[in-house]
Parts: C-alpha cells; sequence; structure tokens
C-alpha cells in the first residue's frame, strides 16, 4: 500500500488487510515522505496499530504511484509470488486477496482486480474494470454510482483494472519493469494493462473481491496541488497510443485518431466544451514534442511484446468510447435536466445551442462546399499560395524579400506564419489556402459565442453568434476577396473577449446590479495577455490595419465606459491594456515592423486610398455591401436589434449594449466619413471598417436575447413586449439572407477572376523571368497596390499572377522610385519613354485591370482611371496584346529579363545613371540567364564575357561566382545590379544573407516561442522529480513465501 | 445619476446617427485620373513649359530620290546644359537610331537620309529632358522647306489641301512609331465627292516603320481638290504629307505633318493679296454635317477686321460659305469685298458649331518665278502669349514674323533669341506695340543668330514665320511657331 497522507480512512483499509483470510500475506507499507516528517509519525502511528505486521518504507518524497510502486522490485526478494498494489483509501472485504489470489490461479490471469464500491456506500459500484478503445478512450463497465443489483458479478476480462487494487504476477511485473514512473495514475492504468496484454497476460476482474474506495489517493499522491490535468491525462492517453500500439497499426491508428480529434474538436466547439475542444487538439498536435519518449516506450515494450496487435486490438472495445460513453449518459443527462429545471431562472436550454451550431455548421457546409471542392478563386487577396512550406521558411530566413522589385530586408513576420501554418495540412497549401478562407467566418462565429459569456445567459450566446453570422460582411468578404476583412471578423471578438478580460469586465449574472469588474490572478492574467499578444501579433502580421482597430474598439469602450458610469481607473485600463498588446503585436513582428518606420507608413498600414471616396453609401455600408451577397438588403433587419437593445435592456446589460451600440454608429460614421473622402487622412478599407459594426450589432443581439429570455419574461406585460417581439421578428428576417446565400456553395466567389485571365501571359521558362506592373485603382489591383496619386495605383508581382506572398507592401527601394518615375511620365504624360525606364525592372508587361471579379464586377465595374489607357497607349515602347472590357494588357517591348546578359549597347548604357542612359538606349536584346522559381534562388549559367545583369535593387548582397573568381557587383542604370564578366565560364548567382538578419530571425523565433509559451502551456503540477525519494529503497525488507510454509 | 448617463449616452448615439446620415447626403469628388497626360489638342505643334522626363518629336519626313539633295532635324538646345537626344528613322526597312548630344545653347542637325537614294524616311527625335525642339529642314533646288514637328500621335489625321494637277505629285506618308502593328483606312475627297478605294482600306502599318502613298496611283490623279482623311482603326499614328507642285498655279516642295483633328477656329497671320498673288484657304468638312464658316481679317485698312477677344462677341463674319459634309470647299480671299491689297492676318470659325480643317495655300507670281506657300491653321485654343521658333529666322529677312493680337486689348510683345550667350532680346523688338485685334509683320535683324527664338508678348497672340527659300530664289516659306502651352 502506498500511504500518502494522515487520513481517517486510512486506518480502516489497514484494517482490511489486516483481516484478510489468506494466509500467506505479507504488508509492505510505503510513505511518501522523509521518516522524520511529523506527519510520516503519525501515519507510522497509524500503521503499527492498525497492522503491525507490516515492514514500513519511507520514500523520502512523493515519487508518484507508480514509481513507489516499482520499489517492490527492488524491497522484495524473489518474483515467485504476487503483488496487490493498493491505495491508501482502499478498505479490502476479508477474503478479497483469497479471492483475487483463487481467480488469478484459475484463470491463468496476469493481473486481476477487485469490485470497486462506494466507500460510503457500498451498494453503489464504482468500477468492475474499464474497456478501451483503439485510441485509449475509456469506457466503464459499469456506470459510475450504478447500484450493485450483482448484474457484472461474473468474471471477466477486462482492458484496465484500476490500479487503485491491482494484483499481478511478480515475475510478470518485473517483466515488463513495472509501472511506467513518468505518468499521472490516469495513464499509468492504460498504460500498465495494456503492456501486460501486450505480454498475452489475461487482466481480469473479480467481483467477488471487493474493496471500497474513497477515490482519495489518486489526487493525493499524483495531483496535489488538486489542478484539473485534463490536457495532461490527454497528451498521456494520445501518446500511450502511440507507443503501444504495433507497427503494423500505427499508420491507420494515426490518421484515424486526426480524424477523430477534428470531428470532436468541432463537436466539442458546437455544444460549447471550448476548454475541451482545445485540450483534446492540443493534446493531439504537442505529439511531436513526445517522439523521442514515444520512441523509448516503443523499444521498450518491443523487448516483452508477445502477441501480435490484432489480439490485442481484439481485446479492446470495437467501435467508440466516446459515442458509447455519449448514448450511455444521454437519457441520464437529460432526466437531471429536467429535473433540475424546475429551479433555475428561465433560460435557453442546451439544445438550442445545439440547434444554433448545427443551422451553422450546415450554413458553413453548404455555403462552403464549392470551396473545399473546388478550391478558393483567386480574387482579390485571395491569391495562391505557391511555395511550399520550406520554400517559405528559407524565404522568411533568407533576408531577401522577392516581392515586387526585390528587397533586402526583414520579411513579413506572416510568411513564418504561413510556413508554419502548412504544419495542420501536412505541407498542403492549397488545402492550407481554402482553409485560411473558409473557417474564419466559423472562428469568428466561436469568437462571439466565447465573448459573449460576458452576457451571462445561454441565450445571449445563442442571439449574439446568430447575430455576428448573419450579417453579410464574411460571406461578401469572401465573394470580393477581402481576406484582410476576412481576418478581422474571425479575431475581433476573440481580442475583444481576452481583452475585456484583461481589463476585469467579470461575466455578468442575474443577481448583481451592477457590471462586477476584478482583476484576474497573476497568472492567468499573464495567459490571456499572452494569448492576446500572441493573437495581436499574428493578425499585425498579415493585416497592419488591427493596430489601428483594435484601439479604435477599445477608445470607444473607454469613454462608453466612463459615460455609463464605470470607474475611470477601470475604464484607463481598456487603453492601457490595448496599448501594451498593441505594442507587443508590434514587437513580436519585428524586424519586419520596422520596415514600417518611414515615410508613407500611414498608407502602409492603412492601404492604398481611393482619393475620390468609395461612395458605397450609408444604406451600401450599413448593409455591408463590400461583395456578392444576395439580399443584402435585408440584413438592414438586424440593425433592429441595436435599437432594441437600446430600448429595451436595463440593468446589467445595459453597459455592453451601450458598447455595442456604440460600436455600430462610431463604426457606420467613421465608414462613412472614409467612404466619403471627408477625412483628413484616408482609413482602411471599409469591410475592415465593418468589422467593429457587426460585432456591436452581435452584442446588442446577444443582450437583447438575455433580455428577451431573462428579463422581459420576469417583467409584467407593458409596451416593451410588443416592441420586442418586432424586434425578434425582424431579427429573424434578418437571419434569412444568408441562408439564402448559402445555396450558393462559394459564397457568390466570381467563377472568373482577375488572376485567371492573367494565364494567357506567358511563363517565365519561355522567356526569362519578368515582372508585371498593374495601374489602376486600387480597388482591382492584385498584389499589395500603392497610392500613386490622383486616383491612381499600383502594384508590381512577379511574373504575371500574384502570389499570397505578395501581399505584403514592400518598403521603397530606388527601383521603386524609378518605377514612379515612369510611373509619372505616364500618368502625366512627361515622356512617351516609360517603357524604357521601366525596362531595367524586367517590367514586361502593364496591365490596367478593370474586372477583378472581386470588388469590380460586369454588374458593377469600376472604372480605369480617366486617360489612363490612352495615356498608356501613347507610350512609344508599349504594345497592347490585349483589350477588352475586363483588362488591357500593354507588353514593354524593352523589357529584358530578371537575370540576364545585356547586349552589348545594354552594358554601355548600363554604366549610366538615370533617365538619359535607359531612354536614351534601346536595352531589349538581352539574353535570358537560366529562371529560378523563387526570388532568393541561386542560378548557374554558363556565360560569355559580357555583363550579367540582375534586376534587383543594387545590393552586395547577391554575389556572382566565375568558377572560383567572386566578381563584384556594381551598380547598372544607377538602380540594378550588374557584374562584369571578363572570361566565358559558369557562373553562379546566388544571394546571401547577413548574420545581422540571422540573429533577427532567431531572436523574433524566440519572442514568439517565449509567448506562446506563456499563452498556450497550462501551469503544470509540480514535477515529482522535486521531490525525489531521499531513501533509496536498494536491499530488500521481505521475501516471498509460500502460504503452506505460514 | 443613471437616468441622466443613459440619456446623455443615448443622444450621443443619436447624434453619431445624424452624422451618418449627413455625411450620406455628400458626394464625392472625381479624380483626375491620367487625364492630365492627355494633352489638350494633341498632335497640333506645340510645346510644353512643364518638367519632362523626355520629349518625343514626329517629323513629317523625307523622301529620298525625290529630288530634294538633303534632309536634316534641327534639334535645338537653348539650356544651359547638354542635352542627349535619340533619332529614330523610321522607314519600310528596320528601324535604326542615334544618339547625338546637343551642346548647350546651340543647335544640332541631324541627316535624315543618310545615304539613301529611295524611299522615305521619318525621322522620330526623343529629346531627354524638357528642354529643346525640333525642326524638320529638306534643301531642295526649287525651295527649301521648313517643316515643324509634332509631339503627339494621334488616330486622326485630315488634310485639307492636296494637288496632282498637271503632274504634281503627293505623297502620304504614314509612320507608327510604336511596337505594335496598326491598321490605317484612307479616304479622300476631290470635286467628285468622297472617296475610299479599296486599296488603301485596312493598311497594315508594321511596328516601328513607315510607309508612302501616292494619292494619284491610289486615283486621285490630276485633282486640284484633294483633302485626305486618315483614320487609324488600330494604333496610332502620325500622318504627313509630301508634296511636289509642278503646275496649274503651283510651284514649290512641301512638307507637313496633317491636322490631327477639325475645329471650329483656324488663325493665319501670314495672308496676303495683290495682283500677282493667289490665296486659297481650304476648308474641309470631315464631318457628316454640312458645316458654315465666315473669314475674318485682321491689317490695316480692313474694316470687317473688328476686335474679338474671348469674352465679347466675334468679329462680324465677312461673309459665310457652306462647307457640304465630307466636301471641300476653296474659299479665294480675293473675292471678298473690301479686303485691301497686301499682308493680312485671318481667322476661320465655324458658325454652326460643325467643325472644319482649314489649310492655307498662297501663290504668288515675282518676277517671272513663282512659289507656293503652304501652311496649316493654327487652332483658337492653341493662341498663347508665349511662342517659340525652333530653327531661328533668316537673317535680314523682311516681314519674317507674323504676330496677331488675337483680343480686344493693346500690348506688346518682345522677340528674343538663344546663342552661345544664352536667351537675349533683340534690339528693336522689345516691347513693340500691338494694338487690339492688329496684325503686325517684323523684320528680322541682320545679327541674329540661328539659335531658337522666343516671343513673349503680353496678351494672347498668334505667331507665324515667313522662311527663305534659298537658292536666291524669290518668295517665302510659311511655317508656324510653336505655341508655349502651360501645364
Amino acid at each position: 500500500m502506498v500511504v500518502h497522507e494522515r487520513g481517517e480512512w486510512l486506518a480502516e483499509s489497514l484494517q482490511g488487510i489486516a483481516s484478510q483470510n489468506y494466509n500467506a500475506l505479507q504488508s509492505l507499507v510505503l510513505v511518501t515522505g522523509a521518516e522524520d516528517d511529523p506527519i510520516s509519525r503519525e501515519i507510522l502511528d497509524v500503521v503499527a496499530t492498525n497492522l503491525p505486521t507490516a515492514v514500513v518504507r519511507f520514500l523520502g518524497g512523493n515519487p508518484g504511484f507508480g514509481a513507489a510502486c516499482n520499489s517492490v522490485l527492488n524491497l522484495v526478494d524473489g518474483n515467485s509470488g504476487l503483488f496487490c498494489f493498493l491505495h491508501d483509501d482502499v478498505a479490502l472485504a476479508p477474503d478479497a486477496i483469497n479471492q483475487l489470489v483463487e481467480e488469478l490461479y484459475r484463470s491463468n490471469a496476469g493481473a486481476v482486480g477487485p469490485k470497486l464500491v462506494y466507500w460510503d456506500d457500498p451498494r453503489m459500484i464504482q468500477s468492475v474494470g474499464i474497456a478501451v478503445d483503439r485510441f485509449g478512450n475509456s469506457l466503464p463497465i459499469a456506470d459510475d454510482g450504478e447500484l450493485d443489483q450483482e448484474q457484472h458479478d461474473a468474471v471477466q476480462d477486462v482492458f484496465v483494472v484500476s490500479s487503485a487494487c491491482i494484483m499481478i504476477r511478480a515475475d510478470l511485473f518485473a517483466t515488463i519493469n513495472g509501472f511506467n514512473p513518468d505518468l499521472p495514475v490516469a495513464g499509468v492504468d492504460l498504460d500498465f494493462c495494456w503492456r501486460l496484454h501486450s505480454t498475452a497476460a489475461r487482466v481480469m476482474v473479480v467481483p467477488s473481491a471487493v474493496g471500497r474506495h474513497r477515490e482519495n489517493s489518486a489526487q493525493s499522491v499524483n495531483n496535489p496541488d488538486g489542478v484539473d490535468h485534463f490536457l495532461e491525462n490527454e497528451i498521456v492517453r494520445v501518446r500511450t497510443v502511440i507507443s503501444l500500439t504495433s507497427a503494423q497499426q500505427l499508420l491507420t491508428t494515426v490518421v484515424q485518431m486526426v480524424i477523430l480529434t477534428v470531428s470532436r474538436f468541432f463537436l466539442l466547439i458546437a455544444t460549447g466544451r471550448v476548454r475541451r475542444a482545445i485540450d483534446e487538439m492540443r493534446a493531439f498536435l504537442l505529439l511531436p514534442f513526445g517522439v523521442v519518449a514515444i520512441r523509448e516506450r516503443r523499444e521498450a515494450i518491443s523487448e516483452h511484446r508477445q502477441v501480435s496487435g490484432d489480439e490485442v486490438r481484439a481485446l479492446q472495445l470495437h467501435g467508440n468510447a466516446y459515442l458509447a460513453n455519449f448514448l450511455r449518459h444521454r437519457a441520464a443527462i437529460a432526466g437531471r435536466a429536467q429535473a433540475e429545471s424546475a429551479d433555475q431562472i428561465p433560460e435557453a436550454t442546451a439544445r438550442s445551442a445545439y440547434w444554433l451550431w448545427g443551422i451553422l455548421a450546415t450554413i458553413f457546409l453548404v455555403g462552403s462546399r464549392a470551396l473545399f471542392t473546388n478550391g478558393v478563386v483567386p480574387v482579390g487577396q485571395m491569391a495562391p499560395i505557391t511555395a511550399s512550406a520550406g520554400e517559405l521558411v528559407r524565404s522568411y530566413t533568407s533576408g531577401w524579400w522577392g516581392a515586387g522589385f526585390g528587397h533586402v530586408s526583414a520579411v513579413p513576420t506572416g510568411i513564418a506564419i504561413l510556413a508554419t501554418s502548412a504544419v495542420t495540412t501536412l505541407g498542403n497549401m492549397g488545402l492550407l489556402h481554402t482553409l485560411l478562407v473558409a473557417l474564419l467566418p466559423v472562428v469568428g462565429w466561436l469568437g462571439v459565442w466565447r465573448f459573449a459569456s460576458v452576457l451571462g445567459t445561454r441565450a445571449a450566446r445563442i442571439a449574439a453568434s446568430a447575430a455576428y453570422a448573419a450579417v453579410p460582411l464574411p460571406y461578401a468578404a469572401i465573394s470580393s476577396g477581402r481576406w484582410s476583412a476576412l481576418l478581422m471578423y474571425a479575431t475581433l471578438p476573440w481580442m475583444v473577449h481576452l481583452s475585456r478580460m484583461l481589463v476585469g469586465h467579470a461575466d455578468l449574472e442575474e443577481e448583481l446590479s451592477e457590471e462586477l469588474m476584478v482583476v484576474a490572478p497573476p497568472v492567468l492574467w499573464r495567459k490571456w495577455f499572452a494569448c492576446l499578444a500572441l493573437l495581436m501579433g499574428t493578425v499585425t502580421a498579415f493585416e497592419p490595419s488591427v493596430v489601428l482597430i483594435v484601439p479604435l474598439v477599445a477608445l470607444i469602450f473607454t469613454v462608453v465606459s466612463v459615460v455609463h458610469g464605470t470607474q475611470i481607473r477601470w475604464a484607463i485600463r481598456w487603453v492601457v491594456v490595448t496599448a501594451a498588446v498593441v505594442v507587443s503585436g508590434v514587437i513580436l513582428n519585428l524586424p519586419w515592423a520596422g520596415t514600417y518606420i518611414r515615410s508613407g507608413w500611414w498608407e502602409a498600414i492603412t492601404g492604398a486610398p481611393v482619393e475620390s471616396g468609395r461612395n458605397i453609401g450609408l444604406i451600401g455600408l450599413a448593409t455591408f455591401n463590400v461583395g456578392g451577397f444576395v439580399l443584402s438588403s435585408v440584413t438592414v433587419t438586424l440593425y433592429a436589434v441595436v435599437i432594441g437593445a437600446v430600448l429595451l435592456v436595463h440593468g446589467v446589460r445595459s453597459g455592453w449594449v451601450l458598447r455595442g451600440a456604440s460600436l455600430v454608429a462610431f463604426g457606420l460614421a467613421v465608414a462613412m466619413l472614409d467612404d466619403s473622402a471627408l477625412l483628413p487622412v484616408h482609413l482602411p478599407e471599409p469591410a475592415i471598417l465593418l468589422v467593429p459594426v457587426a460585432f456591436g450589432i452581435a452584442i446588442c443581439a446577444g443582450a437583447m436575447g438575455a433580455a428577451l429570455v431573462v428579463d422581459l419574461r420576469r417583467a409584467r406585460f407593458g409596451w416593451r413586449q410588443p416592441i420586442s417581439a418586432v424586434v425578434a421578428l425582424a431579427f429573424a428576417v434578418g437571419l434569412v439572407p444568408v441562408s439564402i446565400n448559402a445555396l450558393n456553395g462559394s459564397w457568390s466567389q466570381p467563377s472568373l477572376a482577375l488572376p485567371q485571365l492573367l494565364t494567357q501571359l506567358p511563363d517565365a521558362q519561355s522567356s526569362g523571368e519578368y515582372r508585371t506592373m498593374f495601374i489602376g485603382d486600387s480597388r482591382v489591383l492584385p498584389g499589395a497596390p500603392l497610392n500613386f496619386g490622383w486616383g491612381i495605383s499600383y502594384s508590381v508581382v512577379n511574373s504575371g499572377a500574384p502570389t499570397l506572398e505578395e501581399l505584403w507592401e514592400t518598403p521603397p527601394t530606388r527601383a521603386r522610385d524609378n518605377a514612379v518615375a515612369a510611373l509619372y511620365g505616364i500618368v502625366r504624360g512627361q515622356t512617351a519613354r516609360a517603357g524604357r525606364l521601366l525596362a531595367p525592372l524586367s517590367v514586361r508587361f502593364v496591365i490596367v485591370p478593370i474586372i477583378d471579379g472581386g470588388q469590380s464586377t460586369r454588374g458593377n465595374p469600376i472604372a480605369a482611371p480617366r486617360g489612363l489607357i490612352d495615356s498608356l497607349s501613347r507610350q512609344l515602347d508599349l504594345r497592347r496584346l490585349y483589350a477588352s472590357p475586363d483588362l488591357v494588357i500593354f507588353e514593354n517591348a524593352s523589357w529584358v529579363p530578371v537575370r540576364s546578359m545585356l547586349s552589348a549597347s545594354g552594358a554601355a548604357s548600363s554604366q549610366l545613371a538615370g533617365a538619359t542612359s535607359m531612354i536614351a538606349t534601346d536595352i531589349s536584346d538581352a539574353t535570358p540567364l537560366p529562371t529560378q522559381t523563387r526570388p532568393e534562388g541561386a542560378i548557374e549559367a554558363d556565360v560569355k564575357p559580357g555583363t550579367v545583369h540582375l534586376a534587383v535593387p543594387f545590393s552586395t548582397h547577391w554575389k556572382l561566382i566565375l568558377g572560383s573568381t567572386k566578381i563584384e557587383a556594381r551598380p547598372a542604370f544607377g538602380l540594378t545590379n550588374a557584374y562584369d564578366v571578363a572570361s566565358a565560364g559558369r557562373i553562379r548567382l546566388e544571394f546571401e544573407s547577413s548574420l545581422i538578419h540571422s540573429f533577427a530571425v532567431l531572436l523574433q523565433f524566440a519572442a514568439w516561442c517565449v509567448v506562446a509559451f506563456f499563452a498556450l502551456v497550462r501551469p503544470r503540477r509540480r514535477s515529482r522529480k522535486n521531490s525525489s525519494m531521499s531513501v533509496t529503497p536498494d536491499a530488500p525488507v521481505m521475501r516471498f513465501v509460500s502460504e503452506e510454509s505460514l | 445619476m443613471k437616468l441622466l448617463r443613459r440619456v446623455a449616452a443615448f443622444v450621443l448615439l443619436c447624434a453619431v446617427s445624424a452624422v451618418v446620415v449627413v455625411v450620406d447626403r455628400h458626394s464625392g469628388k472625381q479624380s483626375v485620373g491620367a487625364s492630365s497626360a492627355i494633352v489638350e489638342f494633341a498632335g497640333f505643334p506645340q510645346a510644353s513649359d512643364g518638367t519632362r522626363i523626355s520629349t518625343s518629336w514626329f517629323c513629317p519626313g523625307a523622301a529620298a530620290g525625290d529630288g530634294i539633295s538633303g534632309a536634316s532635324v534641327v534639334i535645338v538646345n537653348p539650356s544651359d546644359a547638354d542635352t542627349t537626344a535619340t533619332v529614330n528613322f523610321f522607314s519600310d526597312s528596320p528601324s535604326d537610331a542615334e544618339t547625338i548630344t546637343v551642346p548647350a545653347r546651340s543647335r544640332k542637325e541631324v541627316d535624315v537620309l543618310r545615304g539613301r537614294t529611295i524611299g522615305v524616311v521619318v525621322p522620330v527625335v526623343e529629346i531627354i529632358g524638357s528642354i529643346g525642339s525640333v525642326e524638320q529642314e529638306l534643301i531642295y533646288a526649287a525651295g527649301d522647306v521648313t517643316s515643324q514637328c509634332v509631339s503627339q500621335t494621334s488616330s486622326r489625321w485630315y488634310f485639307a489641301d492636296g494637288f496632282t494637277a498637271e503632274g504634281s505629285t503627293q505623297r502620304l506618308v504614314l509612320t507608327n512609331p510604336f511596337p505594335e502593328s496598326a491598321v490605317v483606312n484612307v479616304s479622300y475627297t476631290t470635286t467628285n465627292g468622297r472617296r475610299s478605294p479599296a486599296s488603301l482600306q485596312g493598311i497594315i502599318l508594321d511596328a516601328r516603320s513607315s510607309r508612302s502613298i501616292s494619292l494619284a496611283d491610289a486615283g486621285a490623279q490630276n485633282e486640284a481638290r484633294l483633302a485626305v482623311e486618315v483614320r487609324a482603326s488600330t494604333g496610332q499614328i502620325i500622318a504627313s504629307r509630301i508634296q511636289h507642285y509642278l503646275g496649274a498655279g503651283r510651284l514649290g516642295y512641301s512638307t507637313t505633318v496633317g491636322t490631327p483633328m477639325a475645329l471650329r477656329d483656324w488663325w493665319f497671320t501670314s495672308g496676303r493679296t495683290g495682283a500677282m498673288v493667289s490665296e486659297l484657304l481650304m476648308v474641309f468638312n470631315p464631318s457628316d454635317s454640312p458645316a458654315q464658316v465666315n473669314v475674318s481679317f485682321f491689317g490695316a485698312g480692313i474694316t470687317n477686321g473688328l476686335g474679338i477677344d474671348q469674352t465679347s462677341k466675334a468679329a462680324a463674319p465677312s461673309t459665310a460659305i457652306d462647307i457640304p459634309a465630307g466636301g471641300v470647299v476653296a474659299i479665294n480671299t480675293d473675292v471678298i469685298a473690301d479686303l485691301p491689297k497686301g499682308d493680312h492676318a485671318m481667322v476661320v470659325s465655324a458658325v454652326n458649331n460643325v467643325p472644319v480643317v482649314v489649310e492655307h495655300v498662297l501663290s504668288q507670281s515675282v518676277g517671272g518665278s513663282s512659289f507656293t506657300a503652304i501652311t496649316n491653321g493654327i487652332p483658337g485654343g492653341l493662341v498663347s502669349q508665349k511662342w517659340r521658333i525652333p530653327s531661328g529666322l533668316s537673317n535680314g529677312a523682311r516681314n519674317a514674323l507674323s504676330v496677331v493680337n488675337t483680343t480686344g486689348m493693346d500690348g506688346s510683345f518682345t522677340v528674343s533669341a538663344s546663342g552661345p550667350g544664352g536667351e537675349v532680346e533683340l534690339p528693336l523688338l522689345v516691347d513693340v506695340a500691338l494694338g487690339a485685334a492688329s496684325v503686325i509683320s517684323i523684320d528680322v535683324p541682320a545679327d541674329v543668330k540661328d539659335g531658337e527664338v522666343t516671343i513673349t508678348a503680353t496678351v494672347p497672340v498668334v505667331v507665324q514665320r515667313r522662311t527663305t527659300r534659298g537658292h536666291g530664289l524669290v518668295g517665302f516659306g510659311i511655317v508656324g511657331a510653336l505655341p508655349i502651352r502651360s501645364r
């Protein structure tokens, strides 16, 4: 018996051993703690009183139950007997040991266990063995608390018996090296019995042997701090399955496990068990971190594995333990809920939540079915990810930002996040792309569900989630390719939720008369802050304007909180917390975020403006008309909940109503001002500005939902009820359009988008790498549009169609300045030779997009800027290649490939700088060098004497090696790189990273790891290693004897 | 207190909502876009005083083997720094180019034919930077020709005058300076009406090439009235005319870029009537509607030349002439009553808003010799206070410069010339008085160098010059000056 503490039950447990009628029984009591410890002395007294024959050993510390038991391998001499391991809260019936021994010999079992019943009520069964499915999920043979009517009194094989009392052959125990000392009790049972099965030993339950179990030891010995260890148990379960499943079954099991985990994740989320869902998912995702331990465990079991995996599998539960558990408990839960409902306040039923999430799941699956089957149409910002995860990592660490004209700079953090995210799809970037679009609305719904817990009722959560799902914004964003808006929609509720917890807004309760403000414990506060910083860092990495939106929301909340009567010190916390989080998010994005410290940073954050205003109008903005969405005008009825909430909701929720309504009003006001270009600065696109509006509607809907279910039911009939009925009706009407739009299957994504039209452009392989410059209205430009002025923007992408890597705006370079000069020449009519100015930059195509399929459609086109196509047509080096209502493509007849050998005249011209050298000479006769799919990639080629030209901003980081000779780079045209090769030979042109950049990348990685650690890793229980045994039980203290000898 | 806060919050929300509604009534402005790149009156000879990266000059071209003994482009650099220019030569063979440096405050002539003895060569000059201008000069035994170059292409070109009578030849030179092919349709109008010969339809003009078309070969033989319309259905081009007059009252050689659009007002400053003078205003109406024009004259003793300006009523029309749709009409100024003999300026105005194209044809016999000067009209929209003459003025020439005040206000002008010492005002040509709605012809001082000449007036004026024919020949040619447009 392993004794951890001196409980009042200990004496009774010891008496149970003392009363056994099995003659050859010897007792060894292992006490966790030092001998000189006062508690140990008390335990020693109890043992001496109740089981004087027992040998007592002090372990010096608490090594855990498994490790404590394993000490018998040293303390007991010989292996011809049996061990019966007991918790200190198990009191055996007098014949229990005898029954166990008899059955063990009769059945030739390896291990047996008794029927465990409740300590205080022996009529109720606690355990008669446990069935386990292939995934390590357990299904008790009898329900916990089931009345013992002898219905489980047959001896039977089970997969697991509780370690509270387990008898095992000593030789077998030694063979399998005892319990796994590194596992908690829950894992110990499964691991121990599974390994027994692998040795062909039977594990049986003997119901005729009975033990009363107080269910205390597991907590005291292995869980001294009383913390919920669900995550840890899940990690143990997953790793145990992976460790003990046979090699032949491992792959299948892992795949099935993936499917099961993902399915359960959504199921648990949908049923509100978010914590559990996350823990299960985390347990699985953390699997790679346990690979070493798993390998060691597999090697260990391979030494004594006697049977195939199939034979072990046959002993396991067929089917799914979750499902069996669910079916078994369903009726009981329903009955309990019915019984308890009489005493509860009016509240939406759990069934309502199931219905909500069932409907939302249906809408999600039906509405996104084409996205999953056909992929996401690359409209707007939803450009495809063409690089593999490895290529993205290499690009990120290289220090060469290949977007636009290229730049020696820190690469956007988003590139690294994308590469990391690819782990979830096993490197399938197409699937990752689809998931990053299709799943974001669901993330937003979940965020609101989570946030709405602050409103205190399930009805509020249901109404808020429904409202947030009903606004057209995410679907219109998918339709028009506004991925940044979609990301904001998904993350804003989470950010506000975490912020409100950090600020101190506690979940509301009915008994409260005003909002309860509390400061979370430091451990939790730190964890939440880390989560928020991580989220902010991630969103900033993709959409920098979040550093404006979140503070805007916080500012509104601060002002409203003050107006509402919240103490200033709490209201100010919104500002402080948000500022800290924004700074943290920016720091996490260093060094890339440092590229924004320059002139033009505002536009870099907010995106290229629409100079004349977008003129969507109030109705368009109010109905989130930023993309294709049928019946969007109907959704204006959703605002009824805002008005209704302001009028009807009183009491503790009125503060949040005011915050939600303010978000709606101020959000619309700001969007309108920007829409009409009335602000001195332009703001992010309306789809982003409207996210707070959508969130405000959700908050009001939540408060209204709570009011409908709780407040108004309690109130006497008056004017509120009819109005609330009208509001509810309007709200219901507003929910309809999203269902109708879901029928489309792809959220009205266009069948043909701009990048698909660009497939007609030649590939780089045929004539050398090139760049494409898009000019036009910023709303229809792919890549990262830059404002040029006069209502014109431009973007530059490598090859024809943009990729996701090119969505970040690059810092200005001389190359970009030169391109701007050329553009100036075109737009302001200052030269007819802009093509030659663009030639050294390898701009082969100049394209004016008119209809991109997203924001500009055939039904509602955004016209090209006035005079643009005409002015391009007057350029003497631009050949009009294609003209249609969708786009006009010009080819620059003077272009040279990105990597090329210049002609003699071109080489001579490259010696000079400025427009003179470029305009005066036609350099188009350059010979392309081998192409490279990655901008930072190296090439090798055999060349003749001449000038190698690399059309990137001048940098000495690009090295050219001829044979073994390094050729120095010189500026070409005052802009780009040229290498004068004096003799024929094989050259290698490559980019060399700087040590400083590598160091910065390492620092950034470390910063993310630290924040992720605080955010994701739960406080672990104090390690048992800290209380290792002070007394090493080397010498045996007893030996096996036969019953006859006694 | 709670109620007060609630009311305050409610009022705040209402105020914000009101702002939203008010803002919704505001209509946005329209962006300029690239409209400023579209030059007004593109295709007409003009220069800009704004900053430019480079300027392209498209010249009419020269026909080798046409009897000319030399052809060149004159590139003038009045600035204080050397200028780089690239001359592209377009012909029916692959284009060629030559890059030159024009020293500061000087000019450089670049041979156009470069040894060619056959075919047409069209020079296109690329001047790096914003300063400098270009003209084309031909050396011809029957009279040298100075032609203006233009800095914009167009998809339409018109020629109001044409002449193939008595063996005279007329070539149409089509130049495509772009890297893509152009498709061109040509039609012409004679006294017998408009014709669109099949051979002149769908002409494919290769990229960066030039092509010469003989109108006589296209069926327009022995025509004394021959207006031509060129339309590029794809692309933009330069259309110019090379004319060799051999009889029927005309004699001489002429090259000119066409007129890119029909307009309502056309100015001419170098008109003349007299005993041995034949002055015709060739008015071409390319539209489908009949046009009606009148002619107002300016000059000493002219009674119908009432002062006009843009804010008052137009001058009373001297006469009204009907121009049929698609037709060409020659207005003989000799038959207009009350017009004194001598030099005058003219403005041809369309009175019914149907635009027309007008050219001025002046033929004169002097001492047994004769000459013909042809010039395009200057659009009313290009009236400017500053004009530039790239190749300068002939030393000691009489009546070399004609300046007409297009307003009803008195003004003055100053003529300055660029030379090695920079731009200097010419003696006796500083603040020359110019009365309201009057024209003045001035002589050129003998010591003027052949640098660029600039005319700066205090009122909007129109300037044309008379060029000498060289080789000791009598008579003159008429060439417009370049109006300087502010951008």
